[in-house]
């Protein structure tokens, strides 16, 4: 649970609205969102497919703007935050030619560290990421569990403000998904760092955040806000834990409507 | 640490059916030679030719060292020109409209058309032969060198996006490295063509050179020096050929072993 006296906002998404023209057809994408995150909450947006939860990301990121409203993530718009907020996808977008270590430096490279400099700070989170002993493996020596660790490494090791993850294990098998899950939860704690996460998977959203909001069908709005009341730990956060089920099964009938 | 995966280059599995592809058109060729009784100025034999090799052997290497220089310098003012050229017409659309429709079309007139007039402008010195290689491999590199740019995933951009990598160092960390197999690919048509970029240059006009030697033998009906100079200039392309895959597999082993 957040201490109610440290709270303090981070990122303030203002009312926007967005759209997109298909052949002279105007879709709209984003209805009405306004939401306030806190520094250190993990929050998720959980919702069906093409409800347009990558463009809301994408607006948070500073890669689309919105058609009105706006990001505010400190004190400044979100358009000029490129590079202070951290982003994993879905595809790790590891680069084939580095091996590990230096994908892992890439945030810390483009932000003008010298690669000696990037590599000491990143050598001692390996451990951490469970990469220790594979700084010199190149991407497609290892498994898609770990690559989706070195890119997660890879966002975070550069310190940004936020971290955005969009279904950051959508493309994993559901064994590895699940552990990975649990991993993340774990790191997140001890990392305390601002995550604002997608997905269409309700049960990873209860799992790992604090705060969920439900986004309805396109054009997407928010049907419902949840404080996620368990204990950060896998005991609490399981299906088995019957009030775990009980509020999954609320929050897909949400969705449902 | 994984093990690591190396394909080894074996011979028994690359070279071994070439080669005896080669020595039974040599062994027909030879009998053929022997049964139809032809000329030496006509068709000469391949031991004749290794002969001629033998006896000639200062000649031909003289000679080789004259166009091989010719290859070198050419080509890689070709990759220079080529790789500039490539990440000039990437960048920037003014470029890309104005010089990249221009370097198609030069591709349209014949080299040879236009070797004499370098002769005029440039002279009869090994500088004609650098840009006529130049010319006639420059294309190939730029080409591809351009699809490599343009063929980096979307996804890595993304990150890098986000990052916050300015243009230069999206090009400087992915674009460019992500380029680099098309890059060889494109080195590999060049550096085959140099040779012929070389040969025709010698045509036109030179005082050395393999090229000049066979002008100077065909009308002598000396057949035989005309074939020991095709041999050097053929084991000139293939070793040049062979040593820029060496390369290009100790830096693209990326490339074969990722599925993207």
């Amino acid at each position: 649970m957040i201490d109610i006296l440290h709270v303090k906002p981070i990122i303030s998404i203002q009312h926007i609205k967005k759209a997109f023209s298909v052949k002279n057809h105007r879709f709209e994408v984003i209805k009405n969102i306004n939401v306030t995150i806190n520094q250190g909450e993990f929050v998720s947006f959980v919702g069906p497919s093409g409800c347009g939860k990558t463009t809301l990301l994408n607006i948070i990121a500073g890669l689309e703007s919105p058609d009105s409203g706006s990001v505010i993530i400190s004190t400044k718009p979100s358009t000029e935050m490129l590079g202070k907020v951290g982003y994993m996808h879905q595809k790790d977008g590891l680069l084939p030619w580095r091996n590990v270590l230096d994908n892992a430096i890439l945030g810390l490279e483009i932000n003008g560290f010298k690669r000696p400099e990037a590599h000491a700070l990143v050598r001692p989170l390996l451990k951490q990421f469970g990469l220790e002993g594979f700084e010199e493996a190149m991407p497609w020596e290892i498994s898609g569990g770990m690559r989706q660790r070195v890119a997660l490494l890879r966002t975070v090791s550069y310190k940004p403000e936020v971290v955005l993850l969009d279904e950051p294990f959508g493309a994993l098998d559901a064994l590895t998904r699940e552990d990975l899950q649990f991993w993340l939860l774990q790191i997140s704690q001890e990392l305390n760092q601002t995550v604002i996460m997608i997905t269409h998977d309700i049960e990873e959203a209860l799992i790992l955040s604090d705060q969920v909001f439900v986004l309805s069908h396109r054009p997407s709005f928010i049907i419902k806000n949840i404080t996620v009341p368990f204990k950060k730990n896998k005991n609490e956060r399981n299906t088995t834990n019957i009030e775990f089920a009980n509020l999954k099964a609320e929050l897909s009938h949400a969705i449902r409507q | 640490m994984p093990k690591r995966i190396y394909k080894k280059y074996k011979f028994k599995n690359n070279l071994l059916l070439p080669t005896i592809i080669i020595i039974s058109i040599l062994i027909i060729w030879q009998s053929l030679t022997i049964i139809l009784n032809l000329p030496k100025w006509l068709l000469p034999a391949p031991s004749a030719i290794l002969i001629e090799i033998y006896t000639n052997f200062p000649l031909l290497i003289t000679h080789s060292l004259v166009t091989i220089q010719e290859v070198l310098f050419g080509f890689l003012l070709a990759l220079g020109l080529g790789i500039a050229l490539a990440i000039s017409i990437d960048t920037s659309q003014i470029v890309e409209k104005t010089i990249y429709p221009l370097i198609i079309t030069s591709q349209t007139i014949p080299i040879i058309a236009i070797t004499p007039l370098l002769l005029v402008w440039v002279g009869y010195g090994i500088f004609t032969k650098i840009i006529v290689v130049a010319l006639i491999s420059f294309f190939p590199i730029v080409v591809n060198m351009i699809d490599g740019l343009r063929s980096t995933d979307n996804s890595i951009e993304k990150v890098a996006l986000t990052l916050g990598a300015t243009k230069l160092q999206i090009l400087r960390l992915i674009r460019i490295p992500s380029s680099i197999p098309y890059l060889f690919s494109g080195m590999k048509i060049g550096i085959s063509v140099s040779v012929i970029g070389a040969v025709i240059g010698e045509w036109v006009g030179a005082s050395s050179g393999l090229g000049y030697l066979m002008l100077q033998a065909a009308p002598r009906f000396q057949t035989t020096l005309v074939f020991a100079s095709i041999v050097f200039l053929s084991i000139m392309g293939l070793s040049l050929f062979a040593f820029i895959q060496i390369i290009e597999y100790r830096f693209t082993k990326w490339n074969r072993f990722s599925s993207n």
